[in-house]
């Protein structure tokens, strides 16, 4: 079989040398039949007639042979092909715009594909997304609020239908690792926010609810993996780094698994929520 | 297929591919050799036509039973030379054997009295 297909596939990629290769075999054969009958005493214009008649239909036998090599109908979608290159390129602004609208169409369709696939049709890399649900404040103008963190507490501690609730909010701040400042994205998180997802850090620990409790006193952080891999090359000795932010001092205490970074986008940082912004 | 002088003797397919692969069993040879060789050997009996003996070649080159190379003949042309290859000795041996049987049991049948 594997003969077989490497037979055709030649028959069908060596095209030209192969009918040559035909040709000149049939024309081999008519000769030595010309040479025969030259040899038993006819005139050589009466051999090739004669040769000829024997032969029957070059073409036909040539047909025959093509059909024998099989694949004969990848043969002609092969030269239908290049017969319509050829056409192409002798009206190459029709090409053009051919081309250019069906670059168009599909760069457009990828482009809305891959964003709907990232943002809505990839489950959340988190436990059980389904039974997530998200509460927003609506306010009176139908602008989105936000929640004071007393009204999460109230929700948390009397809510009936949750098994946990945890508050998140995003912000920009600038930290500095002994000196050297960056901005990163970074989100604010009540503690419950990682066992509510349901994460097993990748390294280190992930925020617990006792990280709430004490406000101000060495607050901490846990970083995401990209953000681990990139800043620190996945260097272990990351946990119990600080850096401080705002004046106060943060402890790297974990970072979160490879699959999740965060709710918003691109957030690297996570800190709970009890740290006390400072009004802008 | 085959001709004896006004007389039209039709070979089936396979039997064609038999001979050819038999002719081949002696000697690599090209087309024009096989199709005198056969004539030669069958008193005349057995004459191949171009039209059938060339896609039965490419047939069996491509089933993989015969190879081809091109090499000068005996009258110093450039011709497609084609040999039997190992697959092609087993086929030749399996075919023949049937073909024996085959004949063997049509004699008896036709022998009859």
């Amino acid at each position: 079989m594997l003969h077989d297909l490497l037979y055709c596939l030649r028959s069908l990629v060596r095209r030209n040398a192969v009918e040559d290769e035909l040709d000149d075999e049939l024309r081999f054969h008519f000769e030595q039949q010309v040479q025969k009958h030259v040899r038993s005493g006819r005139t050589r214009a009466e051999a090739v007639r004669q040769a000829r008649l024997m032969f029957g239909g070059i073409e036909q036998v040539k047909e025959e042979c093509r059909d024998a090599r099989g694949m004969r109908w990848l043969e002609d979608l092969w030269m239908d092909l290049r017969y319509a290159l050829r056409t192409l390129r002798r009206s190459p602004v029709f090409l053009a715009v051919a081309v250019l609208s069906l670059a168009l169409g599909i760069g457009a369709n990828s482009a809305i594909f891959s964003l709907i696939d990232a943002v809505m049709l990839r489950a959340m890399p988190v436990q059980e997304p389904e039974r997530l649900a998200q509460f927003e404040v609506i306010r009176a103008d139908s602008n989105r609020g936000s929640f004071s963190y007393q009204l999460f507490t109230y929700f948390r501690e009397h809510s009936q239908s949750f098994t946990d609730i945890f508050a998140d909010t995003s912000v920009q701040p600038e930290i500095a690792f002994k000196g050297a400042e960056e901005r990163v994205n970074a989100e604010l998180v009540s503690g419950s926010y990682h066992s509510v997802l349901g994460l097993e850090p990748a390294a280190g620990r992930l925020l617990n609810p006792n990280d709430d409790r004490a406000p101000g006193v060495s607050p901490v952080a846990v970083i995401s993996y990209r953000y681990w891999k990139r800043r620190f090359a996945l260097d272990p000795g990351v946990i119990g780094r600080s850096f401080t932010l705002n004046g106060s001092v943060f402890t790297i205490i974990g970072v979160t698994p490879k699959e999740f970074s965060a709710l918003s986008r691109g957030a690297i940082l996570k800190l709970p929520s009890l740290y006390r912004w400072p009004a802008r | 297929m085959g001709k004896m002088a006004h007389e039209r003797i039709d070979l089936p397919q396979g039997t064609l591919d038999l001979l050819i692969l038999k002719t081949l069993a002696l000697e690599p040879q090209h087309g024009w050799a096989i199709s005198e060789r056969i004539q030669q050997i069958s008193s005349n009996v057995l004459q191949i036509q171009q039209g059938s003996l060339y896609p039965a070649l490419h047939r069996l080159e491509r089933r993989g039973w015969i190879k081809a190379h091109w090499g000068v003949s005996e009258n110093s042309r450039r011709a497609k030379y084609y040999e039997l290859t190992k697959s092609g000795r087993k086929q030749l041996e399996t075919e023949a054997g049937a073909w024996r049987k085959l004949s063997a049991a049509m004699a008896q049948v036709l022998d009859m009295a």
